[in-house]
């Protein structure tokens, strides 16, 4: 195939895929300029790598692909001073602890509000492992399988995530909904 | 079970991927036990709000344009780059708060068989059949009959089309039926069912077929958009969307799976 067909018969395949693989970097990165140097230099390494995909998920190709190459940004900043958290360092651990097993009122006022620049910004303050699941899950919709070949971790591992994530979010978004509350928004 | 278990079944149950022994138990478990009832309204809820109301970022066009530029041959990604922004509005818009998850079950039971061709012949035809979709999308005509409900849009699209499409509702697998369309295709009309994947619109054109004769189904992408294609009892069926590969494949089976063998051909 001539490089021109080859690029031609790539696009077909990773274009469909541009607004997951856009989405994804967006809120890994949490700005549009990154996330668009992300996806352009993804698209350029899945280009490369392109003769050895053999698999017919490409969606979950290209946002494993798109991950790493954000990662590697946020690792290299982290290097500069950024901090980069992890989502099994055990302060996490603490966080959620004692949340889980605690009862939740069914009648609570506290999530009728679906504030959408709140729940961005909520999201947004999750660590980028916790994020990640997020994302996947609720807004590209990907299964646990995809999910998991997207991460590159076991299901077990998703699982646990996915539920850890939605822990902390929520409870993130309760303590916010509540202190609008009690300022009588 | 005890309230831990539970607890991190409920998210299973939630997202569809839970075994059906776990439900059985988590299910017992939820008659008996109040505060995990109220621990999987909360979770239900925050699902809703963040399938809802989080952003779901769409790459600005310029994105596909610098992409194309920096391949090898600068024609890919031109259409993309091309298509109305209204698109992506209109599809958000219309996002379905709670979708089923793809359960990728093997495809072999269908008895279709997959078959990647990368490009088309027909591109008129494929033209055509991507102008139909876009159409669809932007001019908020996207049904004349909304429904859910296959007892409401079968029968609609009698004595409007000289056809019967099997019309099912397949939110259990994750599609949920939108509703119904005429529309025109080769210049006569087609019934399109339109049918939704998470935020993907899936629009299939049901048509009389050349011949009786089974076609598997065939995939190719035409202007960024993937096309299946395949026909039976009688019917030819173009299935139009930006889903992937699995989830296009997923749904031909389904609805070849659903298509009843028409008695043989008279002569």
């Amino acid at each position: 195939m001539s490089e021109g067909a080859r690029a031609k018969h790539f696009g077909e395949i990773a274009l469909p895929h541009l607004d997951a693989a856009y989405n994804l970097a967006r809120w890994l990165m949490r700005n549009e300029v990154d996330a668009e140097d992300m996806v352009q230099d993804a698209y350029l390494r899945a280009f490369r790598y392109f003769d050895g995909f053999a698999g017919t998920n490409a969606r979950a190709w290209l946002l494993s692909i798109v991950r790493r190459v954000c990662y590697d940004a946020l690792r290299r900043r982290s290097r500069d001073g950024i901090s980069f958290e992890d989502a099994d360092s055990p302060a996490f651990d603490d966080a959620i602890d004692g949340f889980v097993s605690r009862p939740v009122d069914p009648e609570t006022s506290l999530l009728r509000e679906a504030d959408r620049a709140l729940l961005d910004r909520l999201i947004a303050a999750l660590p980028p492992l916790y994020r990640e699941v997020i994302v996947l899950r609720e807004l590209e919709e990907l299964s646990y399988r995809e999910i998991a070949d997207v991460v590159g971790i076991p299901l077990g591992t998703v699982m646990s995530r996915l539920n850890r994530a939605r822990a902390l979010l929520l409870k993130a978004w309760q303590t916010n909904v509540a202190r609008e509350a009690a300022r009588g928004l | 079970m005890d309230c831990d278990e539970a607890r991190r079944l409920l998210h299973r149950l939630l997202d569809l991927e839970i075994e059906p022994a776990d439900r059985v138990r988590l299910e017992a478990h939820l008659a008996v036990c109040a505060s995990c009832v109220a621990a999987r309204a909360a979770l239900h809820r925050l699902g809703e709000a963040v399938r809802g109301g989080a952003s779901r970022y769409r790459a600005p066009d310029s994105l596909a344009a610098r992409i194309a530029a920096s391949l090898p041959d600068d024609t890919v990604g031109k259409e993309r780059a091309r298509a109305p922004a209204r698109l992506s509005r209109a599809r958000s818009s219309r996002w379905l708060p709670l979708a089923a998850s793809v359960m990728l079950t093997a495809l072999v039971s269908s008895g279709l068989t997959f078959t990647w061709t990368g490009q088309s012949d027909e591109s008129r035809a494929d033209d055509e059949v991507v102008a139909a979709h876009i159409r669809s999308l932007m001019a908020d005509h996207l049904t004349d009959v909304a429904s859910s409900d296959q007892h409401t849009v079968r029968p609609w699209f009698s004595g409007r089309i000289d056809l019967a499409p099997p019309v099912r509702d397949l939110a259990a697998d994750g599609f949920p039926l939108v509703g119904g369309r005429l529309d025109y295709l080769d210049g006569r009309a087609s019934a399109a069912l339109v049918y939704r994947h998470g935020p993907h619109v899936i629009n299939v054109f049901v048509r009389p077929a050349a011949d009786t004769g089974a076609m598997p189904l065939t995939l190719h992408s035409r202007q960024g958009y993937l096309i299946g294609a395949w026909s039976g009892g009688g019917l030819a069926y173009t299935a139009i969307s930006d889903v992937g590969v699995d989830e296009m494949t997923r749904l031909a089976s389904l609805l070849a799976a659903g298509t009843v063998p028409t008695p043989g051909p008279p002569g």
